[in-house]
C-alpha cells in the first residue's frame, strides 16, 4: 500500500498543490497520471489484487442471482425471509450511515465548526452507506426493478415499510444535494455550490427528520414480528428508539473509524487541518458517542424493565444478550471514557471499531439470530456471503474513488 | 444582512423539510380504527379431532391452483412418520399441509392441517407496502402479484409463518399463499377445494360468527372431547379459520405464541411518532440553530474573530 | 287427535320407503322395531360417488352389530345413542323417512344452506354434511372396535385412474396397534 501511494503522492500532490481549477477532466480522473501510469499503479495495489478475487467470484455469482433467482445464491429460506444479505446490507449500513446527519447536524445547526474538517468525510459516509444498502437491496429483492412501485404505482401509506421507502428515497437526495457543493469544487461549477449552500440549513434539518424517523422505522419493521424474535430483542414500544439512539454512536463510530483508516491509507490526499485536527475531533466524537451510549443502555434497561424479561437475562439468550450489550456498547464506552479523559485516540480507535462490530451483532442478532428463536438457525449459504463481500468490495472502491478526486479531505484551492 | 438572508433561508429550509417529509406521513383509514371484520366473513372451522390425516384437502388444494401433487401419497405414505423431526410448512409447492402431532394425553396422533387463516386484520396486508394484499368481504386474504416488489416483510410479520416466496424464478418471483380459493370458489359462494374434498367434514365452512356457535356447541355438546377454547377467536385479532382440538393446543401443533391483537397494533406506537417528529424536530432544531447562531456572533464580536472566512471556505 | 294421525301415516311412511333407507338393525327391543320397518339387506351408497365409485353396504350386517339408534339417532323411534340428542327426544320421535341424506345435506356448504342456517341460535346449527356423516359414523365405529375396512380403497373403488389420491388413512396403524 505505502509505495504506491508514494507514487500517487508525487504526481497529485503536485496537482493539487499547482492548481484544481484548471485541469482537465481526465487529470482530474486519473489524479494526474498517465493512463498507463494510473493502471500501472492500480495492479501493483495488493489490495486491488484482493478486491479482484472477491469480483472475480461475485460477479459471477451475481449473474447467477439475476438470471436463475435468489435461490441461486441463498438457502431460499420461507422461515427467513430476510437473510444476511438484508440483515447486513440494509439493516447493518444504515445505522452505521447515520453520520451524515449527525455531524451535518453538528456543523450546522449546533455551529460546532471545530468538526468542520471531518464534516464532508462523514457526509459522503452517510451517502456511500445509503446507496449501497439500496444496492443491498436491490440485490435481495425478488422483483428489484420494481423498486419505485411504492413511490408511483401502487401504496401501502400504513406500513412501516413505506416509511422506510419514501424516508431512504428522500434522504438519499437530501444527502446527494449535500455533497454537491464537494462535487461542484472539483468539477467547476461554483454556481451549484452558491445555490445548495442557500439550502444547506433546509437539507439539513430535512435529514434530521428522515434520518430520525427511518432509523427508528428500520426498528419498528421488527415490531411486525413481536412473538417471533426473541423478547430480549424485541419491545415493541421502544423499539424504534432502540433502533434510532443506536445509530447515534453507530454512525460517530464509523466516521471515528473510517477518519482512522483514511488517516493512515490515504495520508497523501488528507490536508494538513484535517491531520491536525483528527485526534481533537475523534476525542469529540468519542464523547458523544459515550453519551448515546449510556441513553442507549438506559432504554434498554427500560425494555428490559417494561416488560419483567429479569428472568429471561439469567437464560441462555439472556447470557448471549448480556454478552452483545456487554462487548458491543459497555466495553466500547468504558473504553471512550477512560480513552477521552486521558487523551488515548488510538484506544478510542479500537473502542469505535468495537462498537461498529457490535452495531453490526445487534441488528444481525435481530433479523436473523434471535429471529424465530423456536425454529431451526438460518445459517446462510456462502454463496450469499461472497455476495455480501462483493457489494462491500464496490463500496470499498467507489469510497475510494470519490476519497481520492472529490475534496473531501482536503480543501480545494482556487 | 447577513441575518436577513439566514432568515429566509430558515424560512426556506423549514419549507423544505416539511414538505419533504410531511408528504409521507402515514394516513390510516378511520375504519380500521376498531375493525371487527366483515359480517359476511366466511371461514372455516377445523376439528383437530376429526382429521385423520389423508391429505384430501392437499391434493385438492394442488389441484385446485395447479401446484405440483403433494409428495408420497401413493408410493409413501410414510410421510407423516418422518416429519417429527421438523413439520412440513407451507411453501411455493404447497398452500396447504397436514401435519402429524403426538400427544400424551391421547393413545392415537393427531392431525393438524395448516394453510392462510385469513385474519381479520391482516398482519401480511398491514406489512405491505405496496397494498398487494386485499381483505376482501367474504373474508379473504388476497394477493396480487402485478405490484409486489418482493420485499418478503408480509412472511416477517405473518404470525402463522403462511406466506411463500418464489425462490426460483428470476423473472417473476412472488408469493405464494392460501387465497380461500377466491377467485375460483368462494367469490361464487362456494366453499374452499379443501373443504370440499375433506371426507371426515374435519372442515366446516360457514359464516365466521355461525361457526363460533358451533364451535361452542361442539364444546358444550360433548363434555371432554375438546379443549376448551377456539384458536382464531382471538388470535392475531381473529381468524377466518378456527380451530378445537381435543388436547392443548401447543399439543396440537398450533403457536400458541401468536398475540391476541392485531399485529398493526404493535406498530401503532412507532405509527403515532412519526407525526410528532414531524411537528416537533423542525422547530427545535431550527431554535437550536438560532440559539447557536447568535451565541456565535456574540463570542465573534467580543473575540474579535472572524468566522465568516471558515464557513465560506465550505 | 290430529297428532295421533300423523303418526300412523309416519309409519306406513316408513314401511315404503324404508328400501332406501339403510338402517342397522339390532338385538332385542331395537329388533322389534327393526322387523315393523323391513330393513334393507344392503344399500349402494353412490349419493357422492366422484372418483370412487359407489359403497355397497351391508345393511343387514351391520344391523347385527348394531341398535337402530347407533346410526340413526334418534329418527328410527328409538331413544339415541347420542345423549345429546335425548334431552329433547328422549322417546325417540320416528321420522317419515330414515335414509341419510334427508337430514345430512349434501350441500351443507352451499350458499343457500349457509343463508338459512345464518344467524341462527338453535340446536341444529351442526348437522352434518352428508359426506362427513358417512365417513365419521363408518370409520369411527371402524377404528374404535378395530374392526371392518379403514382404507379408502377397502371399501370404495376408483373409477379409473385419476389424480393421485391419499391410498390410506394415516395413523389407522397406530390406532389399531394401541
Amino acid at each position: 500500500m505505502k509505495p504506491v501511494s508514494a507514487n500517487i503522492t508525487d504526481a497529485v500532490g503536485q496537482a493539487t498543490i499547482v492548481s484544481g481549477s484548471h485541469r482537465g477532466l481526465l487529470d482530474k480522473i486519473f489524479l494526474g497520471l498517465s493512463i498507463r501510469n494510473y493502471l500501472g499503479q492500480l495492479l501493483t495495489n495488493p489490495v486491488n489484487w484482493i478486491l479482484g478475487l472477491i469480483l472475480a467470484i461475485g460477479i459471477p455469482l451475481l449473474c447467477q442471482r439475476y438470471l436463475f433467482g435468489l435461490q441461486a445464491i441463498t438457502h431460499g429460506s420461507q422461515d427467513y425471509p430476510w437473510g444476511i444479505l438484508l440483515g447486513f446490507g440494509l439493516f447493518g449500513m444504515v445505522p452505521l450511515s447515520a453520520s451524515g446527519f449527525l455531524l451535518s447536524t453538528t456543523v450546522e445547526i449546533f455551529r460546532r465548526d471545530d468538526f468542520l474538517p471531518i464534516e464532508r468525510l462523514a457526509l459522503l459516509n452517510g451517502l456511500l452507506g445509503y446507496f449501497f444498502a439500496v444496492v443491498f437491496l436491490l440485490v435481495d429483492l425478488g422483483m428489484p426493478w420494481r423498486l419505485t412501485y411504492p413511490m408511483v404505482v401502487s401504496f401501502g401509506p400504513a406500513a412501516v415499510l413505506f416509511l422506510v421507502a419514501w424516508h431512504v428515497a428522500t434522504y438519499l437526495s437530501v444527502q446527494i444535494a449535500e455533497m454537491l457543493p464537494a462535487v461542484s469544487e472539483w468539477a467547476d461549477w461554483p454556481g451549484l455550490k452558491r445555490f445548495i449552500k442557500k439550502i444547506t440549513l433546509g437539507l439539513t434539518i430535512a435529514g434530521i427528520i428522515l434520518s430520525t424517523l427511518h432509523q427508528g422505522a428500520l426498528g419498528a419493521l421488527f415490531c411486525y414480528a413481536p412473538a417471533k424474535i426473541h423478547p430480549l430483542w424485541i419491545a415493541p414500544e421502544f423499539q424504534w428508539l432502540h433502533f434510532f439512539v443506536s445509530s447515534i454512536f453507530a454512525g460517530l463510530c464509523m466516521v471515528i473509524v473510517v477518519s482512522w483508516l483514511v488517516k493512515h491509507t490515504m495520508t497523501w490526499r488528507c490536508d494538513r487541518r484535517y491531520l491536525s485536527t483528527l485526534d481533537g475531533i475523534t476525542l469529540g466524537l468519542a464523547k458523544g458517542a459515550a453519551l448515546a451510549m449510556i441513553t442507549y443502555l438506559v432504554i434498554k434497561l427500560v425494555a428490559v424493565a417494561h416488560d419483567q424479561e429479569w428472568l429471561l437475562l439469567i437464560s441462555g439468550w439472556g447470557l448471549y444478550y448480556l454478552l452483545e450489550l456487554g462487548l458491543g456498547t459497555v466495553v466500547p464506552l468504558v473504553i471512550f471514557a477512560y480513552g477521552v479523559r486521558h487523551s488515548r485516540v488510538t484506544m478510542v480507535r479500537w473502542g469505535a471499531l468495537l462498537a461498529v462490530a457490535g452495531i453490526v451483532w445487534n441488528r444481525l442478532n435481530t433479523v436473523l439470530i434471535c429471529y424465530n428463536y423456536r425454529l431451526h438457525q438460518e445459517i446462510p449459504y456462502w454463496k450469499e456471503l461472497w455476495v455480501v463481500l462483493t457489494v462491500l468490495g464496490f463500496y470499498f472502491i467507489v469510497y475510494r474513488f470519490i476519497l481520492y478526486r472529490i475534496p473531501v479531505l482536503f480543501r480545494w484551492r482556487q | 444582512m447577513r441575518a436577513k438572508i439566514s432568515r429566509r433561508t430558515l424560512l426556506k429550509g423549514l419549507v423544505a423539510a416539511m414538505a419533504s417529509t410531511i408528504s409521507m406521513a402515514p394516513s390510516r383509514k378511520s375504519s380500521a380504527h376498531d375493525f371487527q371484520g366483515y359480517e359476511t366473513n366466511r371461514g372455516v372451522l377445523v376439528d383437530v379431532s376429526r382429521c385423520v390425516g389423508c391429505r384430501s384437502c392437499e391434493v385438492a388444494c394442488s389441484r385446485e391452483h395447479g401446484l405440483a401433487p403433494p409428495p408420497g401419497l401413493v408410493d409413501n405414505y410414510r410421510l407423516l412418520d418422518q416429519q417429527q423431526q421438523g413439520m412440513r410448512r407451507t411453501d411455493q409447492n404447497a398452500f396447504t399441509v397436514v401435519n402429524r402431532h403426538e400427544s400424551p394425553l391421547l393413545t392415537h396422533p393427531l392431525f393438524k392441517k395448516t394453510q392462510c387463516n385469513h385474519c381479520l386484520e391482516p398482519a401480511c396486508l398491514t406489512a405491505c407496502f405496496v397494498n398487494a394484499y386485499t381483505k376482501t368481504p367474504e373474508g379473504a386474504v388476497i394477493y396480487d402479484a402485478d405490484v409486489c416488489v418482493g420485499c418478503r416483510t408480509c412472511m416477517v410479520a405473518c404470525p402463522f409463518s403462511i406466506p411463500a416466496f418464489k425462490y426460483d424464478s428470476a423473472f417473476a418471483p412472488q408469493i405464494m399463499k392460501c387465497n380461500f380459493c377466491f377467485d375460483t370458489r368462494l367469490s361464487r359462494g362456494r366453499p374452499p377445494a379443501c373443504v370440499e374434498a375433506c371426507p371426515m367434514e374435519a372442515l366446516t365452512f360457514g359464516y365466521r360468527n355461525d361457526l363460533l356457535r358451533v364451535a361452542r356447541k361442539r364444546i358444550r355438546d360433548t363434555p371432554g372431547r375438546y379443549e376448551k377454547a377456539v384458536y382464531g377467536e382471538f388470535e392475531a385479532g381473529g381468524t377466518s379459520w378456527l380451530y378445537i382440538s381435543p388436547v392443548p393446543f401447543e399439543q396440537a401443533g398450533f403457536d400458541i405464541h401468536v398475540p391476541r391483537q392485531p399485529i398493526l397494533n404493535y406498530v401503532k406506537d412507532f405509527l403515532a411518532v412519526v407525526p410528532m417528529v414531524l411537528t416537533i424536530w423542525p422547530g427545535l432544531f431550527a431554535g437550536i440553530y438560532l440559539l447557536a447562531r447568535a451565541n456565535k456572533t456574540h463570542k465573534n464580536t467580543n473575540d474579535h474573530e472572524d468566522v465568516s472566512d471558515e464557513t465560506s471556505e465550505r | 287427535m290430529k297428532q295421533k294421525i300423523s303418526r300412523r301415516r309416519i309409519w306406513i311412511i316408513l314401511s315404503l320407503c324404508a328400501a332406501a333407507a339403510f338402517c342397522p338393525s339390532a338385538a332385542g327391543a331395537p329388533r322389534q322395531a327393526a322387523t315393523k320397518i323391513e330393513a334393507p339387506e344392503a344399500a349402494l351408497l353412490d349419493a357422492l360417488s366422484n372418483i370412487y365409485e359407489g359403497v355397497r353396504f351391508d345393511h343387514e350386517l351391520h344391523a347385527s352389530y348394531a341398535s337402530c339408534a347407533e346410526c340413526h339417532h334418534h329418527v328410527a323411534g328409538l331413544p339415541s345413542a347420542d345423549t345429546a340428542c335425548n334431552s329433547c327426544h328422549r322417546l325417540g320421535t320416528s321420522a317419515s323417512v330414515l335414509d341419510c341424506k334427508s337430514c345430512h345435506r349434501n350441500d351443507r356448504f352451499s350458499q343457500q344452506s349457509l343463508s338459512e342456517k345464518k344467524n341462527q341460535t338453535g340446536y341444529h346449527i351442526d348437522i352434518i354434511g352428508l359426506l362427513g356423516a358417512y365417513h365419521l359414523n363408518c370409520l369411527g365405529c371402524h377404528l374404535s372396535l378395530t374392526a371392518g375396512p379403514t382404507g379408502c380403497l377397502d371399501c370404495h373403488r376408483r373409477k379409473g385412474p385419476g389424480p393421485s389420491t391419499p391410498a390410506r388413512v394415516a395413523g389407522q396403524e397406530e390406532r389399531r396397534a394401541r
